[in-house]
């Protein structure tokens, strides 16, 4: 019973993720020039994106001497499409690009790609700070990943579905968030972290002068970076279906719904952002196993008991 | 297609994982080893396990990346390329390797294959939840109880500064005399 | 037109700017982060990501190595500025975009495909693969007992020592990377280096110094409050709030070159005082393990509040002079982050590496 979108979507799904990305980047310009006291004028944060993409589309590559080449060049690259394939099963209205029977722990699996790549491109520029950078992410990823896949599997609990397209349908009266907060705030925070953006974004930090990306120049840096923001776009996406009830909406059709949803997720992790300092991963380890782990595992079981109670497995 | 497929992806786990044993890179050496189980979990896949597949990619890319970690530990110099030995005690594995390989490669060739009996699971996601949760559950608590009892008490026997090395004997110190505190401030 | 020749020029029409400065040039780099700001150019975090090179004042011997170092490493298009007074902040500025847009300049400046020079970089902590004696190929040797030791100290093609075996701080024995610090580094105060030993991101040995002191009569020295100022926006920044570095850099560019009232200045301090003690997650980051009070954020509020007192009119207390030494002793044991905050909140003044009475005061 697969209700995927026609092949042709999947050309055109990178496209809209980039296009959310532009506004993302746009919006967080703006945000960074208010919080600064320097306002940005809107049209320049408008164009900045493509202006940033253009600068290192011009600039030159660089190589790191006695670097591993290869490795760097294989981590850059599967950032973009890890972020890509975690999109596939995101519904863009109430069809996805792929319907997978497993969609949630495939949409989990492409996200751990990430930890890979950077701890690759970190790796690869034989630089210590780079390295830094590089397994800063892997803590924390680690710390992020129990909490993060709770909450996951809270959703699938709730649809009794690992399919992301049962889990939308069984939203179309109450979404997930209203019965599942705790999970809503962990998945969202943990968006944010496997992204390595905001205030997670101690991999990519000004005090190891931009960490795992540190040696990156060129075109190089315009892949990561753009996989970064991809991979963030994509995990935003993603929360529409599993808590914010997916297309489902009065008035507007669902792929709208669906649009407004995400960028209405993008806005609140941007304006967070900007609020708060970055979070250092040694003081949120032990806050993340220790606090938000059997935070999440409380909601998984209470969500399963109202689940049994209410008539059992199917 | 299908015969195609299959064909790529077995060869890539096999030389993936023979080359893990040619390169002089630590760090090479454990993504080929990566490459080598996303290929098997692609063959996974081809069985309809959808399940078992995806969790294999996950498992294996997160196990990979925490070896990265201790071979950080051990060797600090990022980008390592220089000529390095993957091989230890080259004798004995070449026995255990021989005499695995021989067992199974033998049990494959003389075993008669069954016959399959009745049709898939129309859901095999659910079949096999079903299944771990039913009949093979007492299987699967013994072996998660075991696991997560080696896990405790490796890193019982590793630590080298325990909680009451930190909070006292009694548990009772208000606070640890760690040098750098964790979130929660034990 | 040449396409390249219109990419090119839309491309570096807000360039990424990498300041270099020895001692003694903070008022001129404020001047030339000021007029970055207002241009809403971008401040370069690495060589990698850098336009533009501005060097400020006039490097001495040892600095001028490690410009040409880092120089080096910066991929085209770029250009390279020396400003050595602040009226020629705002014209070369407007002169490196002409640079950027120059394409046959450009081309015949361009280093060879962004490889690096012979020299390490000092900048980056960029240094040689590991060498390995004991793990030659095919060796056989069945005892193999994991160590890669090897003493350190011996010098690879790139440059620096390669990692050598020490205790960490559980006990194992562990890869230990000697690296430099600085004195490029973004939030780094001018000048400093520190040589360090790291496990890990832990610092296990710490040794700093000032490059170029020989230079140091020509030193100028930023008023107490603009220092203080200073060095809040670097602790603030460090700790990922770029909102509140960003305010912080404008009052301090408030107080050295005019421009809004005293009391205006006064009451966007004060405001920016209660954001920083009002921030629980801020407290959070910074606590330390020492006390129950929070050092850094500790030594953040006193920045702040003899800034204050300073724009005031009042005295203003004399920074407190943080001893290289106790410096060094603060940095042993600290993580990579924690360490740079450390750095950042000592805000060492420009000193030959004497002793002087360890007095940590409320600096550290």
């Amino acid at each position: 019973m697969s209700v995927a979108l026609p092949l042709g979507w999947s050309v055109l799904l990178p496209v809209l993720l980039l296009a959310v990305a532009w506004a993302a980047v746009a919006a967080d310009a703006v945000v960074a020039g208010r919080a600064a006291g320097r306002p940005v004028p809107w049209t320049v944060a408008a164009a900045l994106p493509g202006r940033e993409a253009l600068r290192l589309l011009v600039g030159q590559r660089r190589r790191a001497v006695a670097g591993d080449e290869l490795l760097r060049g294989v981590g850059g690259a599967v950032l973009p499409i890890a972020a890509l394939l975690a999109a596939v099963v995101v519904p863009l209205g109430l069809r996805p690009v792929a319907d997978l029977g497993a969609g949630i722990v495939w949409f989990n699996a492409m996200e751990v790609f990430a930890w890979a790549a950077v701890w690759l491109v970190g790796w690869g520029a034989n630089s210590t700070l780079s390295l830094i950078g590089g397994y800063r992410f892997v803590a924390q990823g680690l710390a992020w990943e129990l909490p993060h896949m709770f909450a996951l599997i809270t959703a699938a609990v709730g649809a009794q579905s690992l399919r992301v397209t049962d889990v939308v349908a069984a939203q179309q009266d109450l979404w997930f968030v209203v019965i599942m907060p705790v999970a809503f705030v962990a998945f969202l925070l943990s968006v944010a972290a496997m992204a390595f953006w905001g205030p997670f974004g101690a991999p990519l930090d000004r005090d190891i002068a931009g960490g795992a990306a540190a040696e990156l120049g060129g075109v190089d840096r315009l892949v990561f970076m753009t996989g970064r923001w991809l991979l963030l776009v994509a995990a935003a996406a993603m929360a529409v279906p599993l808590f914010l009830g997916g297309g489902h909406g009065p008035w507007l059709p669902a792929w709208a719904w669906v649009l407004v949803k995400t960028l209405a997720v993008l806005a609140a992790l941007v304006a967070l952002r900007h609020r708060i300092p970055t979070i250092r991963m040694e003081r949120w380890t032990e806050f993340s196993l220790v606090v938000l782990t059997p935070a999440t595992i409380a909601q998984a079981l209470v969500v399963t008991l109202v689940g049994l109670g209410e008539g059992g497995l199917s | 297609m299908t015969t195609a497929l299959f064909v790529v992806l077995a060869v890539t786990a096999v030389v993936a994982g023979a080359l893990v044993f040619r390169v002089d890179s630590m760090a090479r050496a454990t993504f080929l080893l990566l490459l080598s189980f996303l290929a098997v979990a692609g063959l996974v896949l081809m069985t309809g396990l959808q399940y078992l597949g995806v969790v294999i990619v996950l498992m294996m890319v997160i196990e990979m990346v925490v070896m990265a970690v201790f071979m950080i530990m051990y060797m600090m110099n990022p980008a390592g390329l220089m000529p390095m030995s993957m091989f230890h005690n080259t004798r004995g594995a070449a026995v255990i390797a021989a005499t695995t390989f021989v067992a199974l490669a033998g049990g494959a060739l003389l075993v008669d294959w069954p016959v399959r009996g009745g049709a898939p699971a129309p859901d095999l996601t659910m079949a096999l939840g079903q299944s771990l949760m039913s009949g093979q559950m007492l299987t699967m608590m013994t072996l998660g109880v075991t696991l997560f009892a080696t896990i405790v008490g490796t890193v019982v026997l590793a630590a080298g500064r325990g909680r009451y090395d930190r909070l006292g004997d009694e548990l009772d110190a208000p606070e640890s005399d760690d040098r750098d505190r964790g979130g929660v401030g034990r | 037109m040449d396409l390249r020749n219109a990419l090119l020029r839309v491309a570096a029409r807000r360039p990424h700017v990498l300041i270099i400065g020895g001692i003694g040039t903070d008022r001129l780099r404020a001047r030339v982060e000021q007029e970055v700001g207002r241009r809403h150019w971008t401040n370069a975090m690495a060589p990698a990501d850098t336009d533009v090179l501005v060097v400020v004042g006039q490097p001495g011997r040892e600095l001028r190595a490690v410009v040409d170092d880092v120089w080096a490493t910066v991929p085209a298009p770029r250009a390279r500025l020396d400003v050595r007074n602040e009226d020629e902040v705002t014209t070369a500025l407007d002169d490196a975009v002409t640079v950027l847009q120059d394409l046959s300049a450009q081309r015949a400046g361009a280093p060879r495909d962004g490889l690096r020079s012979e020299r390490p970089s000092v900048l980056s902590g960029a240094h040689d693969e590991h060498d390995d004696s004991s793990h030659e190929q095919g060796s056989g040797h069945e005892d193999h007992d994991g160590g890669h030791h090897h003493g350190g100290g011996m010098e690879l093609p790139g440059g620096l020592a390669m990692a050598d075996l020490g205790d960490d701080r559980d006990g194992l024995a562990l890869d230990q990377l000697h690296v430099p610090l600085g004195p490029v580094l973004p939030e780094w105060p001018s000048g400093l280096v520190v040589d360090v030993v790291l496990q890990g991101d832990v610092i296990q040995e710490a040794r700093s110094r000032f490059v170029d002191l020989d230079d140091l009569d020509a030193t100028e020295r930023l008023p107490a409050a603009a220092r203080a100022l200073e060095s809040a926006a670097r602790v603030l920044a460090l700790a990922g709030w770029d909102g509140p570095a960003a305010r912080a850099r404008g009052l301090r560019d408030a107080v050295l070159f005019g421009g809004g009232s005293s009391a205006g200045v006064l009451e966007e301090l004060d405001d920016l005082r209660r954001r920083v003690r009002r921030s629980r997650l801020l407290r959070w980051m910074l606590r330390s393990a020492e006390g129950g009070r929070s050092e850094v954020l500790g030594a953040l509020d006193d920045k702040l509040l003899s800034a204050r007192a300073a724009v005031a009119g009042g005295r203003g207390e004399a920074p407190v002079a943080v001893d290289l030494a106790a410096l060094d002793a603060r940095l042993v044991g600290a993580e990579f982050a924690a360490a740079r905050l450390i750095v950042a909140v000592a805000d060492p003044l420009p000193q030959p590496a004497l002793t002087r009475p360890t007095d940590l005061g409320g600096a550290s």
